[in-house]
């Protein structure tokens, strides 16, 4: 399969009081094309830090510190900013979370997605404009005619997040970065702009990183998925494999913490404990606190990343011992 | 697929569309009664200063009497009929000479406040959305300028330049920018954190456009207010300077001018003394409640975002 982006070791640090902080620590992505890859993990755990290094707008003190990022054999991290910026939208896009946000409020909606066409693609103000219309159509914004002069308060969430998707797609970018895009969106429009974002990519052939801390989501439309935890990738496989053999601790302990419709529970399983604090991260595996399964080992020292088969890579102790003692894993059903 | 779908939808909408853009206008004007209600002093204003910019334009057509047509023999007359406000030491007539006023006091309050606003604000954009050393540099500029008596500053500039309007015009856009850069620097820095400026650099949109189109209209509502209550305080610079001798030379009919070449006459012919500087009062006050009414009005709104 060819990939049309490749993270390498990417490590991105904070310089806090004098200490670097790595909100990313050595992280591996493979984006292959046209498929739909989810990021998933709890808040803090690097999901968005890894969306805005493919950007290239990591805020100060924020830094790439080391990796590479290879877009369509361009390596990101080496480009100038003015190169970066014939990038952004054209060929990489982007989709945030809050629609309601994101969208100047004084600007029309026309207009502002107008200004990402023109800004990339030289056409005349009346050519942008019968393309943002047929792309407002394409995204199922009804009457774009008379939608692209309103201004986004006049809209609603959903509408919105079209308008941002339709921003995002109408440059026809090779890739799609979504970070949580339904997350401000109730649950009947989050079916629809995932159904969406799915149609219009397989169209034109664009591959999406959906960057979610909802399983469902990632059930629903991913092809692949990356597990984060503390700023590193702990399990990375297809979507069925993930939800069918779970291995990494973190990842089983996310898809029990799932309320299921039809089974009562008193309590909702939880992970205990929280997100380390990237600056006073545990010295050995960084779940080690808060894992069921934790042994002396883990407390000790770091797990590799580890395939444990085609497409399956896991990183932690407990997986690699119980294959060295030749026995399956038995973790309780999560569903 | 999609299309079909849409169809239906479309449908449906139109009508809605075409009630809620009634509704919608009827909004607007209950909207516009209210704030009328609620602000009727501010209302007030505008109809006040209103009349009186339209008086400015139209002096040469109001008044019978030309701003410098002297006439001995009437020399210091009381108010009466062919004189509403009397005549000066020159014999010449005061309404007429108030009503010209206007002009110079109108042009100094729009035309040197516009400028430095303009100024203020593309250095606030900058320092605001660049920070760093840029910021450090425009805002302790900003605190010189601020730590300064402007009113001294800009006789300081009147001296060395010499009187005469045009030089009150550049004396007073190079003393007033200081506090617009101050405000539209702090509105800037919030700005340029909001998704919205995210989204535009992911879509590759140069810093230039997303400060003029994206940051510069969302001040808009903080720059008009600014605007307006600056105005009053030109108003009144122009007026200290001229009375201080260092504005607008005789025989300009100018406020500030005719407050002090009448002074001597304070309590033979108050009259004289009182016109101008009730004019000067009325404008000012005019401009501040317009300004008041202006950030009530606008406040609510810049809230809600």
């Amino acid at each position: 399969m060819d990939n049309i982006l490749t993270i390498r070791d990417l490590k991105v640090a904070f310089q806090v009081k004098g200490k670097l902080a790595y909100a990313l620590d050595g992280i591996n992505i493979d984006i292959p094309k046209g498929k739909i890859v989810g990021i998933v993990g709890e808040s803090g755990c690097g999901k968005s830090m890894t969306a805005m290094s493919i950007m290239g707008l990591i805020k100060n003190p924020g830094k790439i510190v080391g990796g590479s990022i290879d877009f369509c054999s361009t390596e990101l991290t080496k480009i100038s900013v003015r190169d970066y910026a014939k990038i952004r939208g054209k060929d990489i896009s982007m989709i945030f979370q809050e629609p309601m946000t994101s969208l100047n409020p004084v600007v029309k909606v026309g207009k502002q997605v107008m200004e990402a066409i023109i800004l990339h693609e030289k056409i005349s103000k009346e050519e942008a404009k019968m393309r943002v219309i047929e792309i407002f159509n394409e995204v199922g914004i009804p009457e774009a005619e008379k939608r692209f002069n309103s201004y986004p308060h006049e809209l609603s969430g959903g509408l919105r997040q079209r308008v941002m998707i339709g921003m995002a797609m109408i440059c026809k970018p090779k890739l799609l970065i979504a970070d949580e895009p339904t997350t401000a969106l109730d649950v009947t429009i989050e079916a629809q702009i995932l159904k969406l974002m799915k149609k219009l990519c397989e169209s034109v052939g664009t591959s999406i990183i959906m960057i979610t801390h909802n399983m469902g989501v990632v059930a629903e439309i991913c092809d692949y998925v990356y597990v984060m935890y503390a700023g590193r990738v702990v399990e990375s496989t297809l979507t069925k494999t993930l939800f069918n053999e779970t291995a990494h601790p973190y990842t089983n302990g996310l898809l029990k913490s799932i309320p299921t419709i039809g089974k009562k529970q008193d309590r909702l399983y939880t992970i205990k404990g929280n997100v380390p604090n990237i600056l006073n991260l545990p010295e050995g595996c960084r779940f080690v606190d808060r894992c069921d399964y934790a042994q002396d080992i883990c407390f000790s020292s770091r797990p590799a990343d580890e395939y444990i088969k085609d497409n399956h890579m896991v990183s932690c102790f407990l997986y690699k011992r119980i294959e060295d003692e030749k026995c399956s894993i038995k973790f309780k059903k999560h569903s | 697929m999609v299309k079909k779908n849409d169809n239906m939808s479309k449908n449906i909408d139109r009508k809605s569309v075409a009630d809620t853009e009634i509704l919608m206008e009827e909004r607007f004007i209950e909207k516009l009664n209210t704030v009328i209600k609620q602000n009727k002093l501010a209302f007030f204003s505008l109809i006040v200063i209103f009349i009186i910019i339209l008086c400015a334009i139209f002096a040469n057509v109001i008044c019978a009497y030309g701003p410098n047509a002297q006439s001995l023999k009437d020399r210091l007359l009381a108010p009466s009929f062919a004189h509403p406000l009397g005549t000066d030491e020159l014999g010449r007539d005061t309404l007429t000479r108030v009503i010209y006023g206007a002009r110079i006091s109108l042009t100094i309050g729009l035309l040197p406040t516009f400028i430095s606003m303009t100024i203020g604000t593309i250095l606030g954009l900058i320092a605001g959305y660049f920070g760093g050393k840029i910021d450090f540099a425009i805002m302790r500029l900003a605190d010189i300028m601020l730590a300064f008596p402007s009113l001294l500053l800009a006789m300081v500039v009147m001296y060395t330049m010499g009187g005469g309007l045009i030089n009150i015009f550049i004396a007073l856009s190079l003393v007033n920018w200081a506090s617009t850069s101050r405000v539209i620097r702090s509105e800037t820095l919030s700005l340029s954190k909001k998704e919205y400026v995210e989204a535009a650099k992911s879509m590759g949109v140069s810093n230039a456009i997303i400060i003029f189109r994206h940051i510069l209209p969302n001040c808009i509502p903080t720059l008009v207010v600014l605007f307006t209550l600056s105005i009053p305080s030109a108003i009144l610079s122009e007026s200290s300077l001229s009375f201080l001798g260092v504005g607008a030379q005789p025989p300009t009919a100018s406020w500030g001018l005719m407050v002090v070449s009448a002074k001597k006459y304070l309590f033979t012919q108050p009259v004289l003394v009182l016109a101008p500087a009730m004019a000067i009062m009325i404008v000012v006050l005019a401009f501040n409640f317009l300004g008041d009414g202006l950030r009530d009005i606008l406040d609510p709104y810049l809230k809600e975002q």
